[in-house]
């Protein structure tokens, strides 16, 4: 069976990379004996498939990985199991069981957002926010293996508020597209000529293709 | 909350490595304990947490409920800069608090080039560097592990050794240390208590005068510590190996470390006494785990870490007594738990080649052998008791058996050595490619992948080695020319340079006033000197003349059969009478027996365990 959990990584465990998180789940399963299915051949791997990277020094609320079993369990048995031999930092809020064929989470979600932690003024911050619902262009130069192009991100961009010492963002997060919440801002106080320094960033939703649900808190759905 | 902050970290390499928090470490309330101990490891993250005997010493402190033991790794020069600039400090990882009001600051040396480190580190901690500056209120600065058995080059900066094996020594230790702790007594009080402890070597209680040619004349206890002190600081084992203390936990590392496995000590010790293996004379006598226990250990550890693979470790794993049913107790045990099980440092034959192929799902590449020297009278020299027609044998099964690839391992400059010998390598290689050839004649086979690989010889303390010379750079460098020159082109040919080779050995057999060398090093910067890209060879060359020092003394010179050597205040066992007796036999191309064909009378049957008195 199929099961997609949701979990938070708290700033405990904020600077262990995507790999390694993979790698500590493989853990966790073997610790409190989750059967796990693996993958058939020469060199079997347990069958995680996990959700869009979590760039390095975020914290979420909202990580999602699809765990296939071989024996049928509740998905709350499942959570609490692996809760139990999760290091700090780590907690699975949630899961709920999906059908055989329902697609991989990761190609799913399109959209993330965030909360931005920063130290600005409310004057700059408000800047910020005039210069976003301008809907001007907003370019900036993405640099890949040889060769720097241009791009516009402001179509990326799909919600900006700030409050709290915070700015509050929706951007593309998925397969076809993905912007960090980061690159975005930075592109943005530059470009509205104030100076920004960045606390902090949280994932707090993460919004589905087809119809654009939302991804966060309550169901998992 | 980090010691080092996000700002920070965000900047360095792998910020992972100083957050702690990993599965199985240990945090413990600090108020609750009455000792707080820095265990450190002067390297990187990465190389320290994939050391079996850090982690264990880690768990057995730790298993004391009035000690917490927290892992101070050295932190990469990214940080390093980041933490001058900052004015932070060395900091233990469980509790993310500087280690410098610790009780103590305790090594584990594992090998000479991580010296520059070590005097790094406390400095990083802001602790003085020197011992003799260190006051009522600093920490204890101790010291363990191979290196240690040569106390000398860090008799500066280190408060106590501990020679030999920790397990039981440490408790006695932290023991003596909590009564100290109540009687309110002076610094000088807890080290006289110390001193006393079976291993235990304050070096500020000695006194090492010179002669005029450099060599050492006396090392003795100063007469005021002579109620304290020993003249001969005997190395400790655990006699019983079987029941000794072992961990059921270990810290699972998030980040990727170098061996990232369950690893098991099957064994303690090497029976075969190779004349160049410091390895094979200080962690004498051989001592064996029962199948029963070390699968016992297997599941315990599989279970509290969740970890894919479990590895055997000793120094010469085909020489367990029972390895083929250790293996399959093993699998049944972990293959469930879809845990692999890893087999290294096989000598390859029939045997382990079809063992390899049950066990683990290696690819059939990469099979190494290390004969060590070119021909058979050098061979009998350092006592390997491997024939080349045991390797051409060995050869024929593996590649009969679909391997392609096979990695010879070797040693320049061993003693005796002619350039006849460094040819025999060239040949011994060119005889292993003929093998194939006939092994798949008119057969369309894959190309053969053979490897040499060759280091340079370091002299080491405690073997019978350890009064030759080394030879000189050149020298060095004209051989593996040599080589080069005579080598097929069909063969890959691998080489070190030889520098670090020079400076390591010059550590590993310094006296007190190497100890200079190191600081001088230091001050200039030196860091991560077992770092090849860190390394800066006429950095320390400049150092050893500055303190007025000849390093060619160090590293060329042949002693004296009579001279006092630097360690000689240290007994690992094994005596140095023995050891006579090897270079000898060495000189004159004999061989050694193993222990178990013959005792050969070495003396670590005075520790009345183990080989000795199993199988004798
Ligand atoms: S005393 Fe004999 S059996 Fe024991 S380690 Fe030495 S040589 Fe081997």
């Amino acid at each position: 069976m199929k099961i997609r959990l949701r979990y938070a990584k708290g700033d405990e465990i904020k600077y262990i990379s995507h790999l390694d998180t993979l790698k500590l789940f493989e853990r966790a399963s073997r610790r409190c004996g989750l059967p796990v299915a693996y993958t058939e051949g020469f060199n079997p791997r347990p069958r995680f498939v996990f959700g869009n990277p979590l760039p390095l020094g975020v914290t979420s609320e909202c990580e999602f990985v699809d765990v296939y079993l071989d024996k049928d369990m509740i998905p709350e048995e499942v959570f609490r199991d692996l809760n139990s031999v999760m290091p700090k930092g780590l907690r699975i809020l949630d899961g709920k069981a999906l059908s055989a064929n329902a697609d991989n989470i990761m190609n799913e979600v399109s959209r993330s957002e965030y909360v931005v932690k920063v130290e600005m003024s409310g004057d700059d911050a408000r800047k910020v926010i005039e210069l976003y619902e301008s809907n001007s262009p907003l370019v900036i130069v993405k640099k890949s293996k040889n060769r720097e192009r241009e791009v516009d991100i402001r179509p990326m961009i799909h919600s900006l508020e700030f409050n709290d010492q915070a700015f509050h963002i929706i951007t593309d997060a998925g397969n076809t597209s993905n912007l960090r919440p980061e690159v975005a801002l930075i592109a943005l106080c530059e470009h509205a000529g104030v100076n920004v320094k960045i606390t902090g960033i949280h994932r707090t939703k993460l919004f589905k293709v087809s119809e654009l649900l939302e991804y966060g808190k309550g169901t998992g759905n | 909350m980090t010691y080092i902050n996000d700002e920070i970290l965000a900047q360095v390499e792998k910020p992972a490595r100083y957050t702690g928090g990993e599965w199985n470490s240990v945090v413990k309330d600090k108020n609750a304990v009455d000792i707080r101990f820095a265990f450190c490891f002067a390297d990187v993250y990465d190389i320290g947490m994939s050391h079996l005997g850090y982690k264990l010493i880690y768990h057995l402190l730790n298993d004391r409920e009035d000690t917490w033991c927290e892992r101070v790794l050295a932190p990469w020069p990214d940080l390093e800069e980041k933490m001058r600039e900052n004015n932070l400090c060395l900091f233990g990882l469980e509790s993310q608090e500087p280690i410098k009001d610790f009780d103590f600051i305790g090594f584990t040396l594992q090998y000479e080039m991580s010296y520059t480190n070590v005097v790094n580190m406390l400095d990083l901690a802001r602790v003085p560097v020197f011992s003799k500056d260190r006051k009522d209120g600093d920490p204890f600065v101790i010291a363990g592990g191979p290196s240690a058995n040569n106390t000398e080059v860090l008799a500066d900066y280190i408060d106590i050794f501990s020679i030999g094996e920790g397990e039981e020594m440490l408790h006695e230790l932290m023991d003596v240390y909590k009564e100290w702790k109540k009687s309110k007594g002076d610094r000088i009080d807890f080290l006289k208590m110390a001193a006393r402890i079976d291993g235990i070597y304050v070096p500020c209680f000695y006194e090492v005068e010179y002669n005029e040619d450099g060599t050492v004349k006396t090392h003795k206890v100063k007469e005021e510590y002579k109620d304290y002190a020993k003249e001969k600081v005997v190395k400790r084992v655990v006699k019983d190996f079987e029941n000794a203390y072992f961990h059921d936990k270990l810290v699972v590392p998030y980040v990727n470390v170098v061996h990232d496995r369950i690893m098991i000590e099957i064994f303690r010790g090497c029976t075969r006494g190779c004349r160049f293996c410091q390895a094979g004379f200080i962690y004498r006598p051989v001592r064996e785990r029962s199948v029963g226990k070390i699968t016992e250990i297997a599941n315990k550890l599989v279970e509290s870490t969740g970890y894919e693979e479990v590895s055997l470790l000793s120094l010469s794993t085909s020489d367990y007594s029972s390895l083929g049913s250790l293996c399959d107790e093993l699998l049944v045990n972990i293959e469930e738990k879809k845990v692999n099980l890893g087999v290294p440092s096989l000598r390859v034959d029939s045997f382990s080649l079809e063992l390899m192929e049950r066990v683990s799902r290696v690819r059939k590449s990469g099979l190494t052998f290390a004969p060590e020297a070119g021909t058979q009278r050098l061979r009998d020299v350092i006592n390997k008791g491997i024939t080349e027609e045991d390797i051409l044998k060995s050869s024929e099964i593996a590649f009969r058996g679909g391997w392609n690839n096979i990695k010879l391992y070797f040693m320049l400059g061993l003693p005796t050595e002619t350039d006849e010998d460094i040819l025999g390598i060239a040949d011994m290689a060119h005889k292993i490619i003929d093998v194939y050839e006939k092994v798949h004649k008119g057969r369309r086979a894959r190309r053969p992948e053979i490897t040499v690989s060759v280091s340079t010889f370091v002299p080491k303390p405690f073997t019978p080695f350890q009064w030759c010379a080394q030879i000189s750079k050149e020298e060095i460098i004209r051989r593996q020319n040599l080589l080069k020159k005579a080598l097929n082109r069909k063969i890959n040919f691998s080489w070190h340079d030889p520098e670090t080779s020079i400076i390591e050995a010059a550590l590993s057999r310094g006296d007190r006033r190497v100890g200079r060398v190191i600081y001088n090093v230091w001050k200039n910067g030196g860091r991560f000197d077992a770092w090849e890209e860190y390394m800066n060879y006429d950095r320390w060359i400049a150092a050893f003349r500055e303190e007025g020092l000849d390093i060619t003394f160090y590293t060329e010179r042949e002693r004296d059969l009579d001279e006092v050597l630097p360690w000689d205040h240290v007994s690992v066992g094994v005596t140095k009478n023995f050891l006579k007796k090897e270079l000898e036999k060495a000189k004159r191309g004999e061989t050694t027996p193993n222990c178990m064909e013959k005792c050969t009378g070495c003396g670590a049957a005075i520790y009345k365990g183990g080989i000795c008195v199993d199988e004798n």
